[in-house]
């Protein structure tokens, strides 16, 4: 290698490195940063309209808890609730037992650890009676029709959690008909023929309480007369329950929303306003603001008694078909800051909002509501349009600043 | 060893091209370099190769019939090789004010240019692409704000500029006689500057916003240039070139678009903020004259200056102007170079070209009163290829440079600039008598 070669050789080399351990020295920071115009925020509150108050009746069955119980509530109603049940006739039997045809039968409930809603001191009653109207699980909602009879058992709910009911000897023998019935139809006899049966609130009963599905149950106690005792567990084949709300107070300037959709609330999004102003705003991110009405509710609420809290609105954009499933299983729009938990209900409608603005989205009419999949009854109560400005429904839009 | 050479100058080669590219294309976001390329449509470039920057000249004077450059037209005539050029430059801007401090580093494409000579010493044209001027300016800040009385919101925002007013120029320069040559380089003018702001938030719910203002547009440049000669004016064998150049004010039409990315209909896109702003830009004229003196073949001395006519500068879409204005720029270098390669020296020291200047810079922005001002330090090492059949070379300017000044909460860069070209040079198109 000549010496000149040599030289370029190296020369490059250096030149190279030096390329790479420059390129990756650079810290920059805010030097100089007053002379350019830097990113604030704007904030734009705009009016939203009421159309309509929207009613429906929920789906109720098959969900993963069964109110039972009771309540009289000064704002939302009393609240009758019908629970149902009906036990499988097919529980999956460890191999080492063996059912004999003398076992005893009863109902084990096991209300879950949510608060009650009423009266947290009292107890209360219950009568079970037999079905006498078909329903299924699947399709119940809350208003449906059920019919029963025949008093097959009776229980009191106090402070304890567990609760073991015996059932009539009548029942319990006509159920082991079906039970040890190895037919093929029997499956479809036993729905036919036994309906299962309701737990029906006594009239003084004053508070609702929640049980989660998958523990109330049936247990089969096997041996009963034997030396060894075995239980078995038998689940629900079917579950759901119905209501009744009557003697709601229609409390001004606001509207109350349901978790069972008797309360929905229709509203028109000021979407005519917003492509007029905000056209051209860099918006990072649209707010549906509702505010709660604390002091009717917290007014209405004797001591000791608690109703439990709606810490969730959702927003929906109104179905053509099946509202009702939609509305309690569908898609939403937008949901309210779970934390917020301080009587504002903030929706974040960012998504919605940029896309009337840049795409295709023609609907305007929005509904709001507070779903509820699991079946635990709560209620709110929202101002309205005619409240006081400070408290009414509003949009908030927040941009930054244009700096052109 | 050849092979080893052509990859290390293919990898030069190619890192400024992929650069450029990348610059004409806008791209180029992921460096930062002077905060006084906030303002207007960013700091004027300086397009003079490693050579000529390494004296602390522009070299619309200075007289090669080996190597390309872009100032001076005339300088086109008086080629003897097809030659084909380009570089990068390195840069770190240490910037401080009286509280803070930052390094921002930038690495960009230098020109491009080919020169052809068409009758060889006579006539010759060249096409190039170049930057007029550079926005890569980048801040990084930390605001907040109330959203409600118990909750404040944080943001931090990355706010970058990139891009400017760029060249493609195709010229013709003439040498007319021992003594006079000219030229003549018309252009497509055009601007692609994005100006770019992501804003990041503490709270979930607000999304990132990501916003480019993208500013377009093309227009007809002209630039003139002249060249004259004269040798044995004041001993034997010396030579004096005088050069001026005129590059004619040229207004383009231009229009910035402002999108940002949104969730739409479901996915992410990007849309249009507002109907595109439609404006002019005005650059203005920019005038270059030089005298090189060139007592023996193994020494030059230059002196030059600029004067470009901010003053005269418009812009439809200029911000944050209130604080500052833009004036007449005036430049001046004086440099001198030493050639002993041509010593037919065999030490190793005597294979390269050696260059030093210093140049005055007023600077063409005027802020909150203070002229923004700049004083460079040069020197250049040239190494030419030991190919006699060739002129090639590879020039490498080091340069240090203080701008501006920490008065009324200025910003002072300390400036290290590493300027690297490659220029390719070979005889072609003829027929060498002897094989």
């Amino acid at each position: 290698m000549s010496r000149t070669n040599k030289g370029f050789f190296s020369l490059c080399i250096s030149l190279l490195t030096l390329v790479i351990i420059f390129n990756g020295c650079e810290d920059p920071g805010s030097v100089g940063s007053e002379f350019v115009e830097r990113p604030s925020l704007t904030f734009d509150t705009l009016s939203i309209s009421q159309t309509e108050a929207l009613s429906y009746n929920a789906y109720s069955g098959r969900l993963s808890f069964i109110p039972v119980g009771k309540y009289s509530d000064q704002l939302f109603g009393e609240v009758d609730v019908l629970s149902l049940v009906q036990p499988s006739i097919n529980p999956s039997v460890d191999d080492s037992i063996e059912v004999d045809e003398n076992f005893q039968l009863k109902m084990r409930i096991q209300l879950d650890s949510l608060p009650h809603y009423g009266d947290t001191l009292s107890q209360s009653n219950f009568n079970l009676y037999e079905i006498t109207s078909n329903w299924r699980g699947r399709s119940i909602r809350i208003d449906d029709e059920i019919q029963y009879s025949n008093q097959v058992g009776s229980f009191t709910v106090g402070d304890e959690k567990n609760i073991i009911v015996d059932l009539s000897q009548d029942w319990v023998d006509r159920y082991k008909n079906f039970y040890f019935n190895e037919s093929a139809s029997s499956d479809s006899l036993y729905a036919n023929q036994m309906k299962g049966l309701a737990l029906v609130a006594d009239q003084n009963n004053s508070r609702i309480s929640i049980a989660r599905t998958g523990s109330f149950n049936f247990i089969i106690v096997n041996g009963v007369q034997s030396d060894t005792t075995d239980t078995v567990t038998v689940p629900l084949m079917d579950w759901g329950f119905t209501m009744e709300r009557t003697g709601a107070v229609n409390s001004p300037n606001t509207f109350p929303l349901h978790s069972t959709l008797e309360g929905l609330m229709k509203i028109t999004m000021p979407n005519d306003v917003l492509k007029e102003e905000s056209q051209s705003e860099n918006i990072i991110r649209a707010d549906l603001v509702f505010y709660e009405a604390e002091d009717e509710m917290s007014q209405s609420l004797p001591a000791n008694h608690n109703r439990p809290p709606v810490d969730f609105l959702n927003l929906y954009i109104e179905p053509d078909v099946e509202p009702v499933y939609e509305y309690q299983f569908g898609a939403t729009i937008g949901g309210s800051d779970s934390d917020v938990g301080d009587g504002v209900f903030k929706i974040n409608v960012t998504n919605y909002v940029n896309s009337v603005l840049f795409g295709d989205q023609s609907e305007d009419k929005l509904v709001i509501g507070t779903r509820n999949t699991a079946a635990q009854l709560r209620s709110t109560l929202i101002y309205d349009f005619t409240a006081p400005e400070n408290l009414r429904p509003k949009l908030i839009i927040t941009s930054l600043a244009d700096q052109q | 060893m050849k092979t080893i050479n052509g990859l290390i100058l293919l990898a030069l080669f190619l890192l400024p091209a992929k650069e450029l590219f990348a610059q004409v294309e806008g791209a180029s976001q992921s460096r930062s370099g002077s905060f006084y390329s906030l303002f207007g449509v960013g700091f004027p470039t300086d397009n003079s190769n490693p050579r000529e920057l390494g004296m602390g000249i522009l070299g619309v004077s200075l007289h090669s019939d080996d190597s390309n450059t872009l100032q001076n037209p005339a300088l086109w005539g008086t080629n003897v090789f097809t030659s084909a050029s380009s570089g990068f430059n390195l840069t770190q801007f240490r910037a401080s004010s009286e509280s803070s401090n930052s390094i921002n580093q930038l690495l960009e494409a230098g020109y491009l240019q080919f020169t052809f000579p068409i009758v060889r010493e006579k006539v010759g044209i060249s096409a190039s692409l170049y930057s007029v001027t550079r926005s890569n300016y980048r801040f990084v800040t930390l605001d907040s704000t109330a959203t409600s009385p118990t909750n404040m919101l944080e943001y931090a925002s990355d706010i970058r500029g990139s891009g400017g007013v760029n060249k493609l120029e195709f010229g013709l320069g003439w040498k007319i006689n021992e003594n006079i040559a000219v030229g003549y380089a018309p252009s497509l003018t055009f601007v692609s500057q994005n100006n770019s702001e992501d804003v990041f938030f503490s709270e979930s719910g607000y999304g990132t916003s990501n916003s480019d203002a993208r500013i377009t547009g093309t227009a007809m440049g002209h630039r003139f240039g002249t060249l004259l000669t004269f040798r044995e004016l004041f001993r034997a064998n010396d030579r004096i070139s005088f050069g001026a150049t005129a590059t004619l004010p040229v207004t383009i039409d231009a229009k910035e678009k402002t999108t940002v990315t949104k969730f739409v209909n479901g996915r992410e896109q990007e849309v249009l903020l507002r109907d595109p702003k439609q404006g002019e830009i005005t650059l203005p004229v920019e005038l270059n004259a030089g005298l090189t003196y060139y007592p023996t073949s193994l020494v030059n001395f230059s002196l030059e200056g600029l004067y470009e006519q901010w003053s005269d500068y418009e812009s439809a879409f200029d911000r944050g102007t209130e604080l500052s204005y833009m004036k007449d720029r005036v430049k001046a270098g004086l440099g001198v170079e030493y050639h002993p390669y041509r010593t037919n020296s065999t030490r190793f020291l005597s294979n390269f070209r050696y260059s030093g200047g210093v140049t005055f810079d007023s600077g063409h922005l005027n802020i909150e009163g203070e002229d923004i001002n700049t004083l460079w330090f040069s020197a250049g090492l040239g190494i030419i290829s030991p190919n006699p059949r060739t002129r090639s070379s590879v020039d490498i300017s080091i340069r240090y440079g203080l701008r501006g000044t920490t008065n009324n909460d200025l910003i002072r860069e300390n400036i290290w600039a590493l300027n690297l070209s490659i220029n390719l040079s070979e005889l072609m198109f003829f027929r060498q008598k002897l094989n």
